[in-house]
């Protein structure tokens, strides 16, 4: 079904509700993520310990800095991070969307023309084609604040 | 990224600031190489610009120039580095580079939200022979931007609120004890005016320095930029000038003669009883230091009373304030990143201006630890309340409150 280029907010749900092997498991997209977000992910402790896991094992694979798109130094763009930006340019440039519960990342996806999948767009789908039961999806609507 | 500007390759930007901030720091290749624990050909290669790195090797390298990661990522050095080389040393570049980058940060969020300038007026100094018509000058300034401000004549209590409202902005720098007391920078392309304070300073010094720097953006802002590695020593008029405006500014003159009239000091002795500089010293939130430069000044005491409270008074005046109060006077010392700087993180996040990404850089945090706050930044309490007791019963079956979600 494609690729999704995902944040460390979508990660750090993901961790927060223990699915994280079942969305890799279940949901026919190939994850990826940038190692820029990956650096990110390390610095945030223990918490995101089953993403960087995944990222090492190749379950999620991971861009790294330095390769195509990411081998030019980065624009600013106000309000972003490079790690945003990193996303942003790979998506654009690799194919696939942006899997994100961000607002303004998901802002600068549409004026750039870069696909973005906003989380609960994604959990909707998983609720849908049973990637992920019940009770977790309502665990995560919870995290992100939707209900 | 619409690709309308040519972009250098990361492998050119890097060897650039790899090699600059290296020998900054007056590092051979093997030192910076020993440091990072890479090898000295990896680095070799790095700075001929051969390659980019890999991000681990880039982190280390970062974590041993003692510079942000961002530094090397960005096509676009930071404007304001050049105007800092000024003050520059091996010992105080980490230091500077971070506060570059919090500073780039601050006033990337001014211009997001739309909160740039500079409200505070100029003043225009009469040129005068004369010392005292100057400090005569000075001190109706600073009776003036009191009652602009509408602080009247009582001590500041919040000083760096009052100078970001007026339009300064205020970063806290890591630098070494011994370094500059701080700097104001005047950033014209963003419309601003940073006061760069020197953290490591004992609070009352960093206080007097934010003054300082204050006078400087009212009466000197439409010159270039002003360095100070030593306020009490400096002997430019633009030091001076400043130097009277933070004390008129923290020490009103009407305040001074009230405290005289109440404790009954007098002036005609041209001298301060012991507990008179401890009372006035810790009222006033000054040092021993600026309060007998301020007396002095205005002709409240002698030289050689002044010259007292300068050298051996200010340890005897410790010591008495040891034996008198159970704490210290320590006003708030100077934020890395103001009240006002996190208030517009916050509503820039909640109005979609900034990522998660950005908002955490900024505020110097990790995600985990604040993911559930900022979901609810938006929410009204009785949705937050709600929102915070689901997310406890999920995440740790109930038994948690609030201030422990996010770990």
């Amino acid at each position: 079904m494609g690729v999704l280029w995902v944040d460390n907010d979508v990660f750090n749900y993901l961790c927060k509700a223990g699915c994280l092997e079942a969305v890799l498991s279940n949901a026919p997209y190939t994850l990826r993520t940038t190692e820029l977000v990956r650096n990110e992910a390390a610095a945030g402790g223990i918490a995101l310990q089953s993403a960087i896991t995944a990222m090492d094992r190749g379950e999620i694979s991971v861009h790294p800095l330095g390769k195509p798109p990411l081998h030019q130094a980065l624009q600013r763009i106000g309000g972003l991070s490079p790690t945003d930006l990193s996303l942003l340019l790979c998506a654009q440039h690799l194919g696939g969307q942006v899997l994100t519960n961000d607002k303004r990342l998901r802002i600068q996806c549409v004026a750039e023309g870069v696909g973005c999948k906003l989380f609960l767009e994604f959990l909707d789908e998983c609720d849908q084609n049973g990637w992920l039961d019940a009770q977790t999806i309502e665990k995560l609507r919870v995290l992100c604040g939707a209900v | 990224m619409r690709e309308t500007v040519k972009l250098p390759s990361l492998a050119e930007v890097v060897s650039k600031r790899v090699r600059s901030l290296r020998e900054r720091r007056g590092w051979s290749l093997s030192e910076l190489a020993r440091r990072a624990g890479i090898g000295v050909s990896t680095l070799s290669e790095i700075e001929a610009g051969q390659s980019a790195p890999r991000l681990d090797t880039l982190v280390a390298l970062a974590h041993a120039l003692g510079a942000p990661l961002d530094t090397f990522l960005y096509a676009n050095e930071n404007p304001l580095e050049a105007r800092l080389r000024a003050i520059e040393t091996p010992e105080n570049l980490p230091a500077l580079q971070l506060w570059l980058e919090r500073c780039r940060r601050y006033l990337e969020i001014e211009a997001l939200v739309g909160k740039q300038g500079i409200r505070a007026p100029v003043y225009a100094l009469q040129p005068s022979r004369r010392r005292r018509d100057e400090l005569l000058q000075i001190e109706a300034i600073a009776e003036q931007e009191r009652y602009r401000l509408q602080l009247g004549i009582e001590p500041i209590a919040d000083l760096v609120t009052v100078v970001e409202e007026a339009g300064l902005r205020v970063i806290g720098a890591d630098l070494p004890e011994h370094d500059v007391e701080g700097a104001v920078l005047f950033v014209a392309e963003h419309e601003a005016a940073v006061a760069f304070i020197n953290c490591a300073k004992p609070s009352l010094r960093q206080r007097f320095t934010l003054a300082h720097e204050y006078g400087h953006l009212l009466l000197h802002r439409n010159r270039a930029e002003i360095w100070e590695r030593d306020l009490f020593r400096a002997n430019t008029p633009e030091e001076r000038q400043a130097n009277a405006f933070a004390a008129a500014f923290l020490m009103p003159k009407p305040l001074i003669e009230r405290m005289y009239d109440e404790y009954g000091f007098s002036r005609k002795r041209k001298q301060l009883p012991m507990y008179g500089w401890l009372v006035m010293t810790r009222r006033l939130q000054v040092s021993p230091h600026a309060l007998a430069w301020r007396l002095y000044n205005l002709g409240y005491i002698h030289e050689s009373e002044r010259d007292w409270a300068l050298g051996e008074g200010a340890s005897l005046l410790k010591e008495m304030e040891r034996a008198f109060y159970d704490e210290p006077l320590e006003p708030p010392k100077v934020p890395t990143l103001s009240e006002r700087a996190r208030a517009l993180v916050l509503h820039a996040y909640c109005q979609e201006q900034m990522t998660i990404s950005a908002v955490i850089a900024t505020l110097e945090r990790t995600l985990y630890a604040v993911q559930e706050y900022l979901t609810a930044a938006t929410m009204d309490t009785h949705k937050a309340t709600k929102f915070f007791e689901r997310v406890n019963t999920l995440l740790h079956g109930g038994e948690q409150h609030g201030s422990a979600v996010g770990g």
